[in-house]
């Protein structure tokens, strides 16, 4: 029986396309040729002794490769022959390759702790030794942090490294759960391994008391497999943003304010980053952080366990993932969506023709276009012992408060008129402009744009802005609290 | 076609590579795949001469994820180029919004001794291609590059 053999079976078979073989059934014939060709034995069958998957038998144009056929009988004249089948997958999308994952084993302990994790058939033993060849590093141990590190701890992320410059307040407690009471007045940082070190010993933590910069931003992400954002400002976002573009780092970015959360992953697989998102941050003093827009509760719970939920997908290569798409979260009207983020082509960082090579420390103001140019009259500022000497003296003078009611709501400054921004220019002539009139907000940013915009509408009298806002006037206020307050 | 081992190097003209990515546009976001036809030069390299579209036999969403060459379309190629100077060297196919990197299903597939061109393909169309190549159990890329007149 003459069996003609794909030319692109040649490694298996030699150059011969047509072989006399003995056989008058497929199993028969298979014999023949593995007996004439013993080298073939290794390409056409696997360890069980099964046909390999590519290989495909036809009878007369018709596929007869299935077991079920091995010992039909085939007539003299039929056209047998013998073929590849060229096929082939999606390749799998985790962040961590199998070099990597083969190098972790998990102890007994661990298939006992990662039990849930184990059941899942897209997790099971391999997803849990990528997770654990993993290392994150989480900017911000806040709101978002919290959910984050946490769930990632006990996820089992091999090593996390946890960056934040602050300290813990009272008033991050509402949303910051990583903390707790005893953690006041700690550096965040330090407080977030504790935690971290109560869920599981077994982690490798690093915590890094540290204000995110141009300088330092690079090397802290150096070395890692994923950043996730969890900070609560544009400078810092674009500064991770930027490093994790020229490092090809992926983000996970994610943003809350009041109700409503937002996340994206930036560069994975090349997609598009922060700046093809929103190309420039808003101005400062327009939207106020969470810091001082204020959050509900368990909004960052939300939206930092979507972004631990994206970080384990990268990790261990399931699902679909946010790169190029924004999800919104509505917490209030429970409604979610998600955005399409096109590649900007355009884009100064990852488009055409890039024009930043390295992060930079921007001028916010200048960034967003608030700066003051040289001919604009600079704004006097008072820092909060100069304000509070002003109204120990007694001397005349106007507080305007320009918070929003929320925020005064939090902490009242006593005798203040309280005119919002945008009511100003409209209601100057509530001001006298014999007095020194004094403007505050809760950071010192929203004040210095109320002088400008009292300027602009031609205000003349003597204006001064809060160094620091109320936030700097906390300690004074705190320390005459009888009289005060 | 003499038994050849390993592509260390593959040379593709600039329109034939055009011709895959728009395959692989147009495909999207199914999987395109096809034949690569060319032929072994002497000192180990291979030139791909044209390519042949093939249809994805995997239909459905499965399509986004995998692809299968009719083999009876390999046959057919094999008789049509017997005794021409270039007969079938390799395959193509695109990963829509994967990376161009091998699948563990394309690295299990794959023949020894031919030329694998994988492309990556996103809404905003190819990203990347790549070329690979299996010699006995190990597999490499290969440098994939337009001749030096044709570019």
């Amino acid at each position: 029986m003459k069996v003609y053999i794909s030319a692109t079976l040649k490694s298996f078979f030699g150059r011969n396309s047509e072989t006399e073989t003995e056989g008058k059934t497929i199993r028969t014939i298979l014999k023949s040729l593995t007996d004439k060709y013993p080298e073939a034995v290794k390409g056409l069958y696997d360890d069980n002794e099964k046909l390999r998957g590519f290989i495909r038998i036809y009878v007369n144009d018709e596929d007869k490769t299935d077991e079920s056929f091995l010992d039909e009988a085939i007539d003299e004249n039929s056209k047998v022959l013998l073929l590849p089948l060229i096929a082939g997958g999606a390749p799998d999308d985790s962040i961590i390759s199998d070099e990597r994952r083969k190098d972790v084993s998990l102890d007994d302990n661990e298939i006992d702790r990662f039990n849930k994790h184990l059941l899942l058939r897209d997790i099971g033993v391999k997803g849990q030794k990528r997770i654990k060849a993993s290392k994150v590093v989480i900017i911000g141990a806040g709101a978002l942090g919290s959910p984050v590190i946490q769930y990632l701890a006990a996820a089992g992320v091999g090593t996390l490294k946890i960056v934040d410059h602050d300290t813990v307040a009272l008033g991050n407690l509402q949303s910051q759960v990583i903390h707790s009471f005893r953690d006041v007045k700690r550096p965040k940082a330090a407080s977030a391994k504790d935690t971290v070190r109560n869920i599981n010993k077994g982690i490798e933590v690093i915590s890094e008391n540290l204000k995110i910069d141009a300088d330092n931003v690079m090397s802290v992400i150096e070395g890692f497999d994923l950043v996730i954002d969890c900070t609560d400002n544009y400078k810092a976002r674009y500064l991770i943003n930027d490093a994790c573009i020229l490092s090809g780092i992926p983000l996970i970015f994610a943003a809350i304010y009041q109700y409503e959360g937002m996340v994206s992953i930036f560069g994975l697989n090349s997609g598009p980053c922060l700046r093809c998102l929103f190309p420039e941050p808003p101005a400062p003093g327009l939207v106020p952080t969470c810091a001082e827009g204020g959050t509900i509760s368990p909004l960052a719970g939300i939206i930092g366990s979507i972004q631990a939920n994206e970080a384990l997908k990268l990790i261990i290569g399931i699902g679909e993932h946010l790169d190029g798409r924004l999800l919104t979260v509505d917490t209030l009207g429970l409604n979610s969506g998600i955005l399409k983020v096109s590649k900007n082509k355009e884009c100064p960082l990852c488009g055409r023709s890039p024009s930043i090579f390295e992060p930079a420390d921007f001028d916010y103001e200048e960034f967003c276009g608030l700066k003051q140019d040289e001919n604009e009259i600079p704004v006097e500022g008072l820092t909060p012992e100069e304000l509070a000497h002003k109204i120990e003296s007694g001397e005349p003078i106007t507080i305007v408060d320009v918070r929003e009611p929320h925020e005064r709501a939090i902490q009242r400054f006593p005798d203040a008129m309280i005119i919002p921004i945008g009511q100003l220019a409209r209601r100057q002539n509530e001001l006298n402009p014999e007095h020194d009139t004094i403007f505050i907000c809760k950071q010192g940013l929203r004040s210095i744009l109320a002088i400008n915009t009292l300027r602009e509408a031609g205000y003349k009298g003597p204006m001064y802005n809060l160094k620091g806002g109320m936030d700097a006037m906390k300690d004074i206020i705190f320390s005459n609290e009888g009289g005060w307050l | 076609m003499t038994g050849m081992t390993y592509c260390k190097k593959a040379e593709i003209n600039t329109k034939l590579t055009e011709k895959i990515k728009d395959h692989a546009a147009k495909t999207y976001p199914y999987e395109c795949c096809g034949i690569l036809l060319g032929r072994q030069n002497e000192d180990g390299t291979v030139t791909v001469t044209d390519i042949r579209k093939s249809a994805n036999m995997i239909k459905g969403t499965d399509g986004g994820i995998c692809f299968e060459i009719d083999p009876l379309e390999i046959y057919r190629l094999e008789k049509e180029t017997e005794g021409s100077t270039s007969g079938i060297i390799g395959f193509y196919h695109s990963h829509p919004d994967k990376m161009a990197v091998l699948s563990k299903d394309d690295r299990e597939s794959m023949l020894p001794g031919l030329l694998y061109v994988l492309v990556s393909v996103y809404p905003s169309g190819c990203r990347d291609i790549s070329a690979w190549s299996k010699t006995g159990g190990t597999i490499k890329q290969t440098d994939l590059s337009a001749p030096l007149l044709q570019r």
